[in-house]
């Protein structure tokens, strides 16, 4: 006798198709595939219970990505509650270390992963979601919760910063005073 | 033409967020400043940089008991989110812990269970297979190793799944080793810290 087809379970099936790409989107935050699948399955089974509770038709993939965003989010914020001071002492060794290489900090071109761990969560949550999985900036901003605008923003500054990092380039010359500001798609949405 | 834009502006343009007319102005004033050329050449660069990295991502064999785990929770509904197996607690009672794979192994008891100790050096294939099967193996589905002098053989079988409140992995499993001398089964619960599977309890049947 074949298996029922309910809705749960086509959810269940759907939900392992996109399996590939929660990992993708998770490695970017966790930087580390065990913690990254971890949030993966977390993921999946609270959309699994919000699916089920809601009855309503939500967009799966985007569910997904706003459940791991938040939740690494979350645990990051528990994590740097408890190692505050940690983190005060290691910042100040930081601090005596790039001091000491200050001749050669400016010479230095990093590779891309290295590059990437140093944005901000938040920025490099954005980048990835606009570059590597294609979202347009409403999209995105669905995800991460916040107004198109920030996300556009938070893309800026990271791409920024990853040009400073891979390729020794800043841009002070597009920040100068006066800019001439350009409506964007969608404006009155924003 | 004069007219700069800053680089939300010019980052906007790469994704192809500007409305048309913006768009041509954009790329008018491209052709005149070298800047923003090199700007939305390595902004473009950089987004192809990083699909390539993280597209390998996708290619990945995905873990089965990430798999299982989504789809075996529709036979047996809320099973993953139960705290504790009440087996388990029971398991933890009476055995002895162990920290980390490798430490002391399987050492002599209390009295009331018989001692037994792994052949000696310690098999290197232990802590592999135990890895392996813990992280890619259903429950049910054995793995085996088996030591290159046929000296000893593991055979572990991962048998249930849990995950507490805190979102901590568990999974219970069975083993078996052989050596020349003896054949013995113990049944353990390894958890799952930062992709390692570690050993959290072991104990005899």
């Amino acid at each position: 006798m074949g298996k029922v087809v309910t809705r749960e379970n086509t959810l269940r099936y759907q939900l392992v198709g996109l399996i590939p790409h929660l990992r993708r989107f998770a490695r970017s935050l966790t930087k580390d595939s065990g913690n990254a699948d971890d949030l993966v399955q977390e993921a999946c089974e609270r959309a699994l219970k919000k699916l089920n509770r809601s009855g309503e038709e939500l967009h799966l993939k985007n569910l997904l990505y706003r459940i791991i965003y938040n939740r690494w989010i979350d645990n990051l914020r528990r994590r740097k509650t408890r190692s505050a001071k940690l983190i005060v002492l290691s910042e100040q060794n930081q601090e005596r270390a790039s001091d000491h290489h200050a001749g050669n900090r400016l010479d230095l071109v990093l590779d891309l992963q290295t590059a990437l761990d140093k944005l901000n969560d938040e920025h490099r949550a954005a980048i990835m979601l606009i570059g590597v999985e294609g979202y347009s900036y409403a999209e995105a901003a669905a995800v991460l919760e916040v107004p198109p605008g920030t996300v556009a923003s938070r893309v800026a500054r990271a791409r920024a910063k990853l040009g400073e990092l891979l390729y020794k380039r800043r841009y002070e010359s597009f920040r100068a005073k006066g800019l001439k500001k350009l409506r964007k798609k969608n404006e009155s949405e924003i | 033409m004069n007219q700069k834009f800053d680089d939300l502006t010019l980052s906007s343009y790469v994704d192809g967020e500007l409305d048309p007319e913006s768009m041509r102005e954009v790329e008018a004033f491209l052709e005149s400043d070298a800047d923003a050329r090199k700007y939305v050449v390595n902004a473009i660069k950089t987004t192809a940089r990083l699909r390539q990295s993280f597209n390998k991502v996708l290619y990945e064999q995905v873990p089965e008991q990430l798999i299982n785990t989504i789809l075996s929770q529709q036979k047996k509904k809320g099973r993953l989110s139960t705290v504790f197996h009440p087996a388990l607690r029971m398991a933890a009672a009476i055995i002895l812990v162990l920290v980390g794979f490798g430490a002391g192994w399987l050492v002599p008891t209390n009295g009331d269970l018989p001692a037994f100790t792994m052949p000696t050096p310690f098999p290197a294939g232990y802590n592999q297979v135990v890895q392996e099967a813990m992280e890619h193996n259903l429950s049910g589905a054995p793995r085996q190793w088996q030591s290159p002098e046929n000296k000893a053989v593991i055979i572990v079988t991962p048998v249930k799944t849990y995950r507490d409140n805190s979102g901590q992995y568990f999974r219970e499993f069975r083993m078996e080793v052989s050596t020349e001398s003896e054949r013995r089964q113990v049944d353990g619960l390894a958890y799952r810290q930062k992709g390692e599977w570690k050993t959290k309890a072991v104990y005899f049947q």
